[in-house]
């Protein structure tokens, strides 16, 4: 008998389904994340079983069919040869599309990419298995490889379906899928970096659409950004020391301890009970009291992070080296109470007795926190140094609740870059970092610009006023239940979004944010105007106290990506 | 760090407060912590000293009305063992040999002792020897005009800066010591 139907379809159907069979199962027995998901699958079934499958029953008729002897009747359709080049290729299938998943799952989470990139790698597999399957026997060259036109064209619509699944939005959001580019993400970074001129346009254009979190670039990006390293990469190792020897510099001008200043040999020594307007000590005790508004700030900052209690890896040297006159800011305002041995003459027995209060008084903060050993510092410390030094080098400004939250997210970026080089002057980067960003934010913390066009009420107008350009309907409700911007848009404003997202989602905010941080941060008004337009289902249909209550607890689960894009299209529309 | 350390005020058995002048120096905000060396006598003046700072420690005079102080006291500041004891034990009243054996009992870096109510500030084998005098100018039993002043210690780890302010003809002054731990 003639086997005229050479099992193309049955093995071309078993390989893909044992091999999409045994992907899925071999991740959840060993506990991997699902590199394909639902939606996927089905259409791998769909564009696999429909056209390239059905094409290979046209496969033009092999004449070297008639040439093989004959087979019994009795021999099974499925013999044990087919069955190994089954599993054959359902392994390399398998094997081939775990690695891929493997390489992209670097990060450790399953983003759209990685789904992305294995089920491409999928289908592209069975396209190439549909072509291997059309013979048994001959190589694809022998029987020609445009010999079967049909098929021919159902592979190529195949890919083009294959194509429009990743790159067309609806569909991308039906399939949860990601534009795949030719080069990664991180790739186009470094490139860009490694430039001896750094092209600033192109930088601004990737680091809008985020950063990715690996390899310090978002440190670095950051650092360009905000203008504190030029694009000239050649110039930056001699301006870095000497801008890190500045830093050291202001450190020890201001937290010198007055007393210790040499003394003058005047007449009128300075003491420190002297009230007089220009004794160093009375500046002393000014100091104190800015720097115990920054202590309790600092103490809270991003409490559900342990990384700012941890201690750091380079204290700052001076203080570390116990240098006299030099004591870590926080010993200068906290009240201690000193460990005290007594002994006294017992009226009643005559004998004398020793007490001792040691364990009687253990200061209240080492109980919350973890107690650090001599000589070593808490990033929270670091902090806290920056913040009082940039007071007291910005006396006009001071220091306002508030920059706590937005110097936190900058610090943390730079200290935990991997490259250590970078990290061992987190402290003096961030305190020129976050000076250059604070030029532009300063008046909304200023009380003399409140009333101003540019201080924060100024700010809350433009942000009315954007609102209802673009969603009048929203705006007027808010008029109607009094919902005063000053409700909810001023923590927005102010600390840049940074209390509302979790620090993931507010790092890549800030990276949209830095890129144009010169034009007062525009962007920041069409974010907060994407914010409330997407919840405004909730807020036309709530009364005031829930709107309130949903905008001042903003759900910080939301995608940061929607918030985002939805931002871009609202300055889109609004430009136009 | 800043300590202030005083004693011998006798309020108000033989004289009626502190100088006005002192009163105007001391405010609550700048000085950590206190040591008294006895002889306030009361209530009140412990009260008052409460206001400046949290963090006071007294030892007993003996005209003091709380017979509850303790005798001695040793206090840890910075790198110094302070010791604290008022001086009517000791035998002669501020004899200088019997000041340094006090101080070998307690094994102390810095010894405060009152009760001559008169000031002195001065170094022995290494060790450092303070005595506020009486911050109000009572009177002593072997002297009957004393200079009201007291001593304000400015500790820095393992140095330390004395502020002596004493009251002179109707206005204080102050000077300047500073001693370093061996």
């Amino acid at each position: 008998m003639i086997r005229l139907i050479d099992d193309f379809r049955v093995c071309f159907a078993y390989h893909r389904s044992i091999a999409a069979l045994s992907l899925i199962t071999l991740s959840t027995v060993f506990h991997f994340p699902n590199p394909l998901n639902a939606m996927q699958i089905l259409w791998i079934n769909i564009i696999m079983d429909g056209p390239p499958a059905q094409s290979l029953g046209v496969e033009p008729v092999d004449h070297d069919v008639l040439k093989k002897p004959p087979r019994k009747v009795t021999d099974p359709m499925i013999d044990r040869r087919l069955i190994i080049n089954i599993i054959t290729s359902a392994v390399v299938i398998v094997v081939g599309t775990l690695c891929v998943f493997y390489a992209e799952m670097r990060d450790g989470k399953v983003t759209p990419r990685d789904t992305t990139m294995t089920f491409t790698c999928f289908v592209f597999f069975d396209m190439f298995n549909a072509l291997s399957c059309r013979s048994q026997t001959k190589f694809i060259f022998q029987i020609g490889f445009f010999s079967n036109r049909v098929f021919l064209i159902s592979v190529l619509l195949s890919i083009a379906g294959q194509m429009a699944v990743i790159y067309f939005p609806p569909l991308q959001y039906v399939f949860q899928t990601e534009a795949l580019s030719a080069s990664g993400n991180i790739e186009k970074f470094e490139a860009i970096l490694k430039c001896d001129r750094i092209n600033l346009e192109e930088l601004k254009t990737l680091a809008f659409n985020g950063c990715p979190t690996d390899n310090g670039i978002r440190s670095l990006t950051w650092k360009i950004l905000l203008n504190y390293l030029f694009i000239d990469r050649t110039k930056w190792a001699s301006y870095l020391s000497k801008q890190r020897e500045h830093y050291r510099g202001y450190i020890r001008e201001t937290i010198i301890k007055p007393g210790l200043k040499s003394t003058s040999h005047s007449d009128i020594v300075d003491h420190p009970l002297n009230c007089a307007a220009d004794s160093s000590w009375t500046a002393y005790f000014k100091e104190n009291e800015v720097l115990l508004q920054i202590d309790k700030d600092v103490r809270r900052l991003c409490p559900d992070l342990c990384f700012f209690q941890r201690k750091t890896d380079y204290p700052c040297a001076e203080i570390m080296n116990q240098e006299v006159g030099f004591e870590s800011l926080r010993k200068r305002i906290v009240s201690t109470s000193l460990k005290v041995e007594s002994q006294s003459h017992s009226r009643l027995t005559g004998r004398l007795e020793f007490q001792s209060n040691k364990s009687k008084c253990p200061t209240i903060d080492d109980n919350e926190y973890e107690v650090l050993a001599n000589g070593s510092e808490a990033h929270w410390q670091v902090v806290e140094r920056i913040l009082f030094v940039f007071s007291q080098l910005n006396s006009g400004q001071s220091y306002v609740q508030g920059m706590n939250e937005i110097i936190g997210p900058i610090y943390y970026t730079f200290a935990t870059d991997p490259n250590l080089e970078w990290r061992e002057h987190a402290e003096a980067d961030t305190f020129y970092c976050f000076t250059n960003l604070m030029i532009h934010l300063r008046e909304n913390f200023m009380k003399v610009y409140d009333k101003s066009e540019f201080g924060i009420l100024g700010r809350m107008q433009k942000f009315s006023m954007l609102l209802r350009e673009l969603d009048k309907e929203v705006h007027e409700h808010f008029e109607q239940e009094n919902l005063k911007p000053e409700f909810y848009a001023f923590r927005w404003l102010t600390l840049l979004l940074s209390q509302e997202f979790h620090l993931p989602d507010v790092l890549r905010i800030w990276d949209s944010l830095f890129v144009d941080h010169e034009k007062y941060l525009d962007f920041l008004l069409y974010i907060c105007c994407a914010m409330v337009i997407l919840q405004r289902d909730q807020l036309l249909n709530g009364s005031q106290a829930q709107n309130i209550k949903l905008l001042q607890y903003y759900p910080p689960d939301t995608d940061v990506h929607k918030i985002l894009q939805k931002a871009v299209e609202l300055q889109r529309i609004h430009k136009a | 760090m800043l300590v202030l350390v005083l004693g011998d005020l006798h309020i108000p058995y033989r004289v009626s407060g502190l100088p006005h002048e002192f009163r105007k120096l001391l405010t609550p905000g700048r000085i950590q912590h206190i040591l008294c060396t006895g002889n306030l006598c009361t209530k009140e003046t412990v009260d008052y000293l409460k206001t400046l700072t949290a963090d006071v420690h007294i030892v007993r005079g003996d005209f003091d009305d709380n017979p509850n102080f303790a005798d001695q006291k040793v206090v840890t500041v910075g790198q110094f063992r302070i010791g604290l004891c008022h001086g009517h034990q000791i035998v002669p009243w501020g004899d200088v040999e019997s000041l340094s054996v006090l101080q070998r009992q307690m094994d102390v870096d810095i010894l405060i002792t009152g009760h001559t109510h008169k000031f002195e500030a001065f170094e022995r084998d290494n060790k450092f020897f303070i005595n506020p005098g009486s911050a109000t100018g009572a009177f002593n039993a072997l002297n009957s005009s004393t200079t009201p002043s007291f001593v304000l210690m400015d500790i820095q780890q393992a140095s330390l800066t004395l502020y002596v302010y004493q009251l002179i003809n109707e206005k204080f002054t102050v000077e300047r010591l500073e001693y370093r731990k061996a």
